[in-house]
């Protein structure tokens, strides 16, 4: 994890590098505060994308061609760049999906067949409708019983709680965020695999957020899956990963079936290939994964170390100015926390911050955010949601300030 | 679109900051609910009629964004007096506003300012959300 505070390097240089970012949004300079739903794309990803296409373009893993094998190369070359990024131990640990939504259905789908009538799977409060569905619908089809691990009011999970529900050994499966989307609270992933493990349970975790704000160490962490996706990490969408333990991902019944993840196919019977080949049925995100390998170099050219400090510096600085507005609540309150700031502000619904917002060129995220149980929980129908990335100022902290308080000088 | 600052100040705020028509109406011939599965928004929709049908009063709880109180509110203050079709129709040219981004004649010029929420989409499910709780309510009271 990466705690280094306060000092912010100076990323203002890579701001140029995201073309979208100099356009202006109802004739005001474009302050892009949504990053945590979707990031923006520097040049680099857009084109390392143009490029397989004008020059690099074929199917993979199937011609006999000098374009097929250059396309089957760079596509499996992203394979070990996420790998590395990760530090997962064997790049055939590494399965390309269409995104974490779909990453997590297939490890509900395919390790779930795994599960008894009488296991469980055990998720959190604070968790994306990503995280909760494929979950739900697993127990609706296989008999698994689902378990909530509830929060505190600070927004943190209840570890106590956690380990009471792990105790009686049912539990197959703990799938946990690593970072709330809407709360910024990052949560403890070691202590939760130590405890999972310690009750014979194995722990997904969905890093979505996580992956963007920080270094991610799958071993570190001791997780058997983990899961994100490439369009929050200024990448493609199109493109998301799971990484799961070899041992796990080779007891696993394939999740889609097609061409490119089986090894023979009569009319009777087909018989699967190898992982990961054998959870990526049909045509894969080709074009996708270069331009998820063009992202995942861009952060390390700059340094996902620094980019976390500056994040952390961002997330002070709002957090000290949005303090100053009178009525406005940011809701959780966690310690350790990432670059994202949901809040409500007194008398005025976040729907009607965003649309104000927008007319200011300010881009913000209001609603339930993907996680209705989360907000019947903290007792609110939605929140106005600003979230930050490696492009984002400290002057456009400023402004959002500035345009809250000048929507609520027009409530007032 | 008009300056939503300026739809907001003249339209939105002055009718959903003191709604005159919050509350239900002293008998309650029919009701309507609708919600938004986007926000969570919730609006009732109370009809109170006069002897011969046509709509006497029209009341409203909205629990939602201030578009969706001020359409609610300004709703209930254009239907007072009209027969169920009458109700339907403004309904109609309401929706039909909406998508167009044209005023449309058939509407009282107080309803206009709402055209401008055709340049956002995402806001136009707030303004329509009374006119829905309308149609159940319509659909469960007597045909004029």
């Amino acid at each position: 994890m990466n705690q280094i505070r306060p000092t912010s390097p100076d990323l203002a240089r890579y701001r140029a590098d995201f073309p979208i970012l100099g356009q202006t949004v109802h004739g005001k300079p474009l302050v892009y505060l949504d990053s945590a739903a979707s990031a923006q794309k520097p040049e680099a990803v857009i084109a390392a994308m143009v490029h397989t296409m004008r020059a690099q373009y074929a199917n993979v893993h199937r011609g006999l061609h000098a374009l097929s094998e250059a396309a089957t190369e760079a596509y499996e070359q992203t394979r070990d760049v996420v790998a590395r990024f990760l530090n997962a131990p064997d790049r055939a640990e590494i399965v390309f999906t269409r995104n974490s939504t779909e990453a997590i259905n297939l490890v509900a789908h395919s390790y779930g067949a795994l599960l008894k009538p009488g296991q469980a799977v055990l998720i959190s409060e604070m968790e994306h409708h990503a995280n909760i569905v494929p979950w739900q619908m697993l127990r609706d089809r296989a008999g698994i019983a689902l378990r909530v691990c509830p929060i505190t009011d600070a927004g943190e999970l209840d570890l106590d709680a956690l380990e009471a529900q792990l105790a009686d050994g049912r539990v197959g499966l703990v799938a946990l965020t690593h970072m709330s989307n809407v709360l910024g609270t990052i949560t403890p992933a070691r202590r939760i695999a130590d405890l999972a493990h310690r009750y014979g349970a194995r722990v997904l975790f969905d890093g979505s957020q996580a992956v963007v704000h920080q270094t991610v160490d799958v071993q570190a962490i001791d997780a058997d899956f983990y899961v994100f996706t490439g369009h929050k990490l200024y990448g493609p969408t199109g493109i998301g990963v799971l990484w799961g333990r070899h041992a796990l991902l080779d007891a696993m019944p394939p999740f889609l079936g097609g061409g490119d993840m089986i090894d023979t196919v009569t009319l009777a019977r087909a018989t699967w290939a190898r992982v990961p080949h054998k959870f990526e049925a049909g045509t894969p995100p080709i074009i996708e994964a270069a331009g998820l390998t063009a992202a995942i170099f861009y952060l390390q050219a700059i340094g996902q170390d620094a980019i976390a400090a500056h994040e952390a510096a961002l997330t002070d600085h709002a957090l000290t100015r949005l303090a100053e507005i009178p009525g406005l609540d940011v809701i959780g309150r966690a310690r350790h926390r990432g670059g994202v700031v949901s809040f409500t502000l007194a008398g005025v619904h976040a729907h009607d911050i965003a649309t104000l917002l927008d007319r200011q060129g300010i881009a913000v995220r209001a609603g339930h955010h993907c996680a209705e149980p989360l907000m019947h929980r903290l007792g609110l129908g939605s929140t106005a949601r600003a979230s930050f990335a490696l492009y984002t100022t400290h002057q456009e902290i400023d402004a959002l300030v500035a345009g809250l308080h000048r929507v609520r000088a027009l409530f007032a | 679109m008009t300056d939503p600052e300026t739809f907001y100040r003249d339209t939105v705020l002055a009718h959903s900051r003191a709604p005159r028509h919050a509350g239900a109406p002293p008998r309650v011939d029919a009701s309507g609910h609708a919600e938004s599965r986007l926000c969570g928004d919730a609006v009732d929709v109370f009809l109170m009629r006069h002897p011969d049908g046509t709509l006497a009063r029209i009341g409203h709880r909205a629990e939602g964004c201030a578009i969706s109180i001020a359409a609610a509110d300004l709703m209930a203050e254009t239907l007072s007096g009209q027969t169920d079709d009458q109700a339907r129709a403004t309904s109609g040219a309401f929706q039909t506003m909406l998508t167009s981004g044209v005023p449309h004649p058939a509407l009282p010029p107080h309803l206009h300012a709402f055209a401008g929420l055709a340049a956002y989409p995402a806001r136009r499910g707030c303004a329509l959300l009374p006119w829905q709780a309308l149609a159940t309510a319509l659909g469960h009271g007597p045909r004029t």
